[in-house]
């Protein structure tokens, strides 16, 4: 056992850790934001949607349906030129940001969407008997109403999130899938790629149970 | 003398859909005086939630005008129409509360769309919360309220900006008889006590009975009759009406004269014998049984009958037989 233990380089190792958690919470917050207007267009300038509006909600639409369908290694290389335009390097764990939110964000909106559908309708129209502007619509009955498909979707996008950081780390992200693949597959020492794996297990589980407990804490239906 | 607070001139609405227009209401004008509770009856699908939507521009006329206090709100700009819709409060079938706010939140709503000053906005939901008779529930959510308790959020929501009107969409429908009546009465109470104008839409008469003092029957998107309750009871006109009042209790709408043939069936032989016994044995009718015949199939046996005697006779032993198990059919009544 300890034998097995000194195989890894642990210092390394959470270091690793660390620029996995890095990639995670800035992508996530910004595929957070993103999704939520992204999502908001989509389901606003629908058909019938209170912003009902055939050319925006086809743009969106096919912005979130291509970057949605593009296998995201391929979208990593795609989108490297743009990376080098806001990062100013393609090599590292911010390097890795950029396309980790637009892989994730469309993927988000979808949800954010679907989510604010299931709104009751007849609740709509009743803020609407009362007075209420579509940006009151939007603040106080949309968002609020869908609180609960937006925390359970989030929990969702944010666990695709880390399969897409350590995929990140082939290409020189860093964190751990970086270090799985470097000096776990490519050095022949299984030890270290089975302990970066059960830290992402152990990163997923956790961000699953926070999320199944604030949708349950939220939602009040 | 009593002004007209609301009226509705001309009105038609079409819809497009994908099979043709759809004519939902044609012809309607209605006139609402100030203080009193205007009921508009009718089937499923008649046009009553269309024709109540109009009333606060949920839904646009195709064509035709909707005046309140002689404006006419079909010319408002939208901001101008989000302003009116303030001072019209509605209520409905499903109650359309925010489950995400408890019930003194969901009172807030409209007054948070005023921008009401937050002391005063207290002051008034706690007004409303006794109004309607929810004390002690303030923090509670609607999934953990009662059907009754739920629309009585609705209507202290309804009543928030001290609206001159409240439109009611089916509001007791969802709920049993009793919870019904405790509803209505807290309308009638809020109709006395602060003069608001009350329009109501619902299938069921016993709203319109109970609490209405005029009454418009609407039938395929078209006013069929309109008076003050008494008098629409006293001489229902028209006989969709007089199927509301309850004098035609008969599906088929049949007037029954001093002869008629009819087939009778049931399922079970047993019960057919009874009442054609019955049937037989009526001192004041003359019966003949014409012939009979069986299906293997379903056991079902089919009777004709010829009876002769009084029209009312007739009906009771016609609306009699309709109430048993027994199909029937009317051949002849002349």
């Amino acid at each position: 056992m300890s034998e097995w233990i000194q195989n890894v380089d642990w210092p390394s190792m959470w270091l690793s850790t660390g620029q996995t958690l890095y990639m995670t919470i800035i992508s996530g917050f910004f595929t957070f934001f993103l999704g939520i207007i992204l999502g908001l267009l989509l389901y606003l300038t629908a058909k019938d949607g209170l912003l009902e509006n055939a050319t925006v909600y086809g743009l969106i639409a096919a912005f979130v349906n291509v970057f949605r369908s593009i296998p995201f290694i391929i979208l990593i290389i795609l989108l490297i030129p743009l990376t080098v335009i806001i990062i100013g390097t393609m090599i590292g764990a911010s390097a890795a940001l950029p396309s980790i939110i637009i892989g994730a964000a469309p993927f988000y909106a979808r949800l954010v969407e679907i989510g604010l559908r299931e709104v009751d309708k007849g609740v709509i129209e009743a803020a609407q008997a009362m007075g209420a502007t579509k940006w009151q619509i939007v603040w106080k009955v949309l968002l609020p109403e869908a609180i609960p498909a937006l925390t359970s979707g989030m929990t969702v996008t944010l666990i695709a999130l880390i399969g897409n950081t350590a995929m990140a780390g082939v290409v020189g992200a860093g964190g751990l899938g970086t270090i799985a693949y470097n000096e776990g597959f490519q050095a022949n020492n299984n030890t270290i790629t089975l302990v970066a794996t059960v830290i992402i297990l152990v990163i997923v589980f956790i961000i699953q149970y926070v999320g199944d407990y604030i949708t349950r804490r939220v939602d009040k239906r | 003398m009593v002004t007209d607070l609301i009226q509705l001139s001309n009105i038609k609405k079409t819809f497009q859909t994908e099979h043709g227009a759809v004519h939902a209401l044609s012809d309607v004008n209605l006139e609402i005086k100030e203080g009193e509770i205007f009921g508009i009856i009718g089937y499923s699908g008649a046009g009553k939630s269309t024709l109540i939507r109009l009333i606060n521009l949920l839904e646009k006329p195709t064509s035709g005008t909707i005046m309140i206090e002689g404006r006419h709100l079909t010319d408002f700009n939208e901001r101008q129409l989000r302003e009116e819709r303030r001072t019209i409060g509605m209520i409905f079938q499903h109650f359309n509360l925010l489950w995400s706010r408890t019930v003194a939140q969901n009172i807030a709503f409209p007054l948070e769309l005023t921008k009401m000053k937050k002391k005063q906005r207290d002051e008034r939901i706690s007004e409303l919360i006794q109004m309607v008779g929810l004390e002690g529930k303030e923090s509670a959510y609607p999934a953990e309220l009662s059907g009754g308790q739920k629309q009585r959020v609705g209507i202290a929501r309804a009543l928030a900006n001290n609206p001159k009107v409240l439109l009611c969409d089916e509001a007791t429908s969802a709920l049993d008889p009793k919870t019904t009546d405790s509803i209505l009465s807290l309308l009638s109470k809020i109709n006395k006590t602060l003069g608001l104008t009350i329009i109501l839409i619902t299938h069921e008469m016993a709203v319109i009975r109970k609490i209405c003092d005029r009454v418009a029957v609407l039938d395929k998107g078209r006013i069929v009759e309109e008076g003050s309750v008494d008098d629409v009871f006293a001489q229902p006109l028209q006989t969709i009406t007089q199927e509301f009042v309850g004098i035609h209790q008969n599906p088929e709408r049949a007037d029954f004269s001093e002869k008629i043939i009819l087939s009778l069936s049931a399922a079970k032989k047993p019960l057919l014998q009874k009442k054609l016994s019955q049937l037989l044995g009526n001192k004041f009718l003359s019966v003949n049984v014409l012939g009979r015949q069986s299906e293997q199939e379903s056991q079902a046996e089919k009777t004709l009958v010829s009876i002769q005697g009084p029209p009312e006779t007739i009906r009771s032993v016609v609306n009699d037989l309709r109430s048993e198990r027994v199909t029937i059919e009317v051949f002849e009544s002349k």
